[in-house]
């Protein structure tokens, strides 16, 4: 299996492993920069009830006529890592968060592509969770107008 | 290689689950070895005939009180059992793949087709329901009530060790009958854990018992008299004498046996879907699976030689190249797509049949005999795909119930010819047809004798709400499990006509 290819539990673990790492980033946006903290928290939160639908979306409709080779090929595993840099400014941490963002909607976007052929809810349900991802660099932006 | 924490630590010493409690039984323990590590991860007892009749005991004591429990309060029951499953979802579904080798997808599967049919059972009180009919004759009613009938006993394998006993027990227990489960001595500890669950959930004591052992638990299963009813899944030999025996004492009997299951693959078959789902079905769980597709045949149905031949070749390398791809290892290991088979007996029966079929003069296009396997395991229980070519319906190994990952494919002139090949094998379980044209679809489920029938489908595995089926050398019985049927199964219709004066 090559860089970036994954089966459907592995993409499960990756998308647990991306709203759990962004959840951690927002949170600490929040506990660093007053500025912004409501709206930080609630993408916190927010990450966390993706990580329970997507999780939740795929154990309730997984069946035992999976697709044996099925995989994700070509994604991007980097939408996993975000780190902020100890002396980050707000400045720079919006821009982090946009990128991450964007990182994470791609990736979503790709995945929800490729699993079209096999299990209708799944694709669903990171198409849905892409498009609130997306929706959150429009705010990011906003604020960086303002910071 | 991200390989998910295994829920078992140490290995277990089973149980018995007799009238509400975890009891040792005095049989001889075996041990449960995970076939990707090697590794004991449990020992199972094989308990004698007398544990047998002390859970037959529990059930028959728990069972007037459980009958006459109203249906929405042993749905209840059912309901938090649900909720539990979905709780334990994840370590059910790891303890599948460290007792059976499936992969960690798989098993997850397996997990939630046997939660489905909890939550068909939830609803007892509408499918319960009799019927009645008023003036049959003047001032004269009918109607029929469906009853329990006591104690039923559920006999399943070891190819999917949480589902299959949940295409049975659910509807007995909500039906009002009293259940023992007797696991696959080979694949045992998911049960043990369900029925941690049930006692969780509220079941009273005798109500889902479970007793571990081998020939000898399930005989006494089979003699004795208070037992109204056996579910049994597994091959056929054993499905034959299990209807045999409880025809002699008179119970009731869903046997379900073994399969060899064809897939047509028709000109206008959508090439890559068609693979995809072919190697899903032939090599999923590691073929051991009564569902998964044994054979393959290339129809040329309309097609010239050139044309068929160019066709052939184009299906049977796609095919093969896929198969060649699938990666193998520990099924916990989550970029894994194939695990290993049950045991190294298993293995070594299924390098029998590949050797066996080189010798009849198939062409081995594919030779999973030494796989590359990802990351430190041995190799005591790992095969890769395999695919002959060349293959006629009376070779061995396409007539045969080989139960691994082996794939024969084949050659038919014409749709007629190929659902004639498919009759010619003695097992009726399930048979598809890949093809864009309807006509021809209609036909194939027409005329094919088989229970399951797929159309663009690799694996027809009937949802919790349908009847599993099956035909000829693969079942036999009247009603089969799972939904309405098992409804049936499960009562008896009592039928009461009424005058008042």
């Amino acid at each position: 299996m090559a860089e970036g290819e994954l089966t459907a539990s592995a993409i499960m673990c990756l998308a647990e492993e991306v709203e759990e790492n962004s959840a951690a980033f927002y949170e600490k946006l929040a506990s660093r920069f007053a500025k912004g903290r409501e709206e930080f928290l609630g993408f916190a939160e927010e990450s966390r009830k993706n990580k329970t639908f997507l999780v939740r979306t795929y154990q309730e409709t997984v069946s035992d006529a999976l697709e044996t080779a099925f995989s994700c090929k070509g994604l991007d595993l980097a939408a996993v890592e975000v780190s902020l840099p100890e002396n980050a400014g707000l400045q720079e941490a919006l821009e982090i968060a946009v990128s991450l963002e964007r990182r994470v909607s791609d990736l979503y976007f790709q995945i929800a592509e490729q699993t079209q052929s096999l299990l209708a809810t799944i694709p669903r349900a990171f198409s849905r969770v892409a498009k609130k991802r997306a929706a959150r660099i429009e705010v990011l932006q906003s604020m960086m107008g303002d910071a | 290689m991200a390989l998910l924490e295994e829920p078992i630590k140490k290995p277990l010493d089973l149980k018995n689950y007799i009238g509400g409690e975890f009891v040792r039984s005095r049989g001889e323990m075996q041990d449960i070895v995970n076939p990707a590590t090697g590794k004991v991860i449990a020992r199972v007892p094989m308990s004698t005939r007398e544990e047998v009749e002390q859970a037959v005991e529990a059930a028959k004591e728990a069972y007037p009180e459980w009958r006459s429990t109203p249906p929405l309060a042993r749905a209840r029951c059912l309901f938090r059992l649900k909720e539990l499953l979905e709780e334990h979802f994840e370590e059910l579904s790891r303890i599948q793949t460290m007792e059976h080798g499936k992969t960690i997808d798989e098993s997850r599967g397996e997990t939630r087709r046997g939660i489905e049919n909890v939550e068909v059972a939830t609803g007892i009180p509408t499918l319960m329901m009799g019927y009645n009919l008023e003036d049959i004759a003047a001032g004269i009613d009918e109607y029929v009530i469906r009853q329990p009938l006591g104690v039923f006993g559920i006999i399943s394998p070891f190819n999917f060790p949480l589902m299959i006993p949940l295409w049975f027990a659910p509807y007995a227990v909500a039906t009002g009958n009293c259940v023992i489960i007797k696991p696959s001595p080979e694949t045992p500890i998911s049960q043990t854990k369900l029925a941690e669950l049930t006692e969780e959930a509220g079941f009273p004591p005798g109500v889902w018992n479970v007793v571990h052992g081998g020939v000898e638990a399930a005989g006494a299963m089979l003699d004795h008299p208070d037992i109204k009813g056996i579910c049994f899944v597994g091959s056929t030999p054993v499905a034959k004498v299990i209807y045999r025996r409880c025809g002699e004492t008179g119970k009731r009997v869903i046997a379900q046996a073994g399969a060899k299951n064809f897939a047509l693959i028709m000109p206008d078959a959508d090439l890559d879907n068609t693979v995809a789902a072919c190697l899903t079905s032939c090599f999923g769980n590691a073929g051991q699976r009564c569902l998964a597709i044994a054979n393959v045949v290339v129809v040329g149905e309309g097609l010239s030689g050139a044309e068929f031949d160019a066709f052939y070749r184009r299906f049977t390398d796609a095919f093969a190249a896929a198969a060649s791809r699938i990666r193998i290892g520990y099924g916990l290991d989550d970029t894994i797509q194939m695990g290993p088979v049950r045991d190294a007996h298993k293995k070594e029966k299924i390098v029998g049949y590949i050797e066996k079929g080189i010798a009849e003069g198939a062409k081995l296009r594919l030779d999973g005999r030494k796989p590359v396997i990802v990351g430190d395991y041995p190799d005591t229980c790992f095969l890769g795909p395999t695919i002959f070519e060349d293959v006629t319906p009376d070779m061995t190994i396409g007539r045969e119930e080989i139960f691994g990952p082996v794939a024969t494919v084949m050659k038919a002139g014409g749709l007629k010819e190929a659902i004639g090949m498919i009759h010619s094998n003695p097992y009726g379980n399930a048979a598809s047809i890949f093809t864009r044209n309807g006509k021809w679809a209609r036909e194939f489920q027409y005329w094919t004798e088989c229970g399951n029938i797929g159309i663009n489908v690799g694996i027809v595995a009937p949802m919790a709400f349908f009847p599993f089926s099956g035909m000829k050398e693969s079942f036999f019985g009247t009603l089969h499990g799972q939904g309405m049927e098992a409804i049936r199964f499960f009562t008896e219709s009592k039928v009461v006509i009424q005058r008042w004066f």
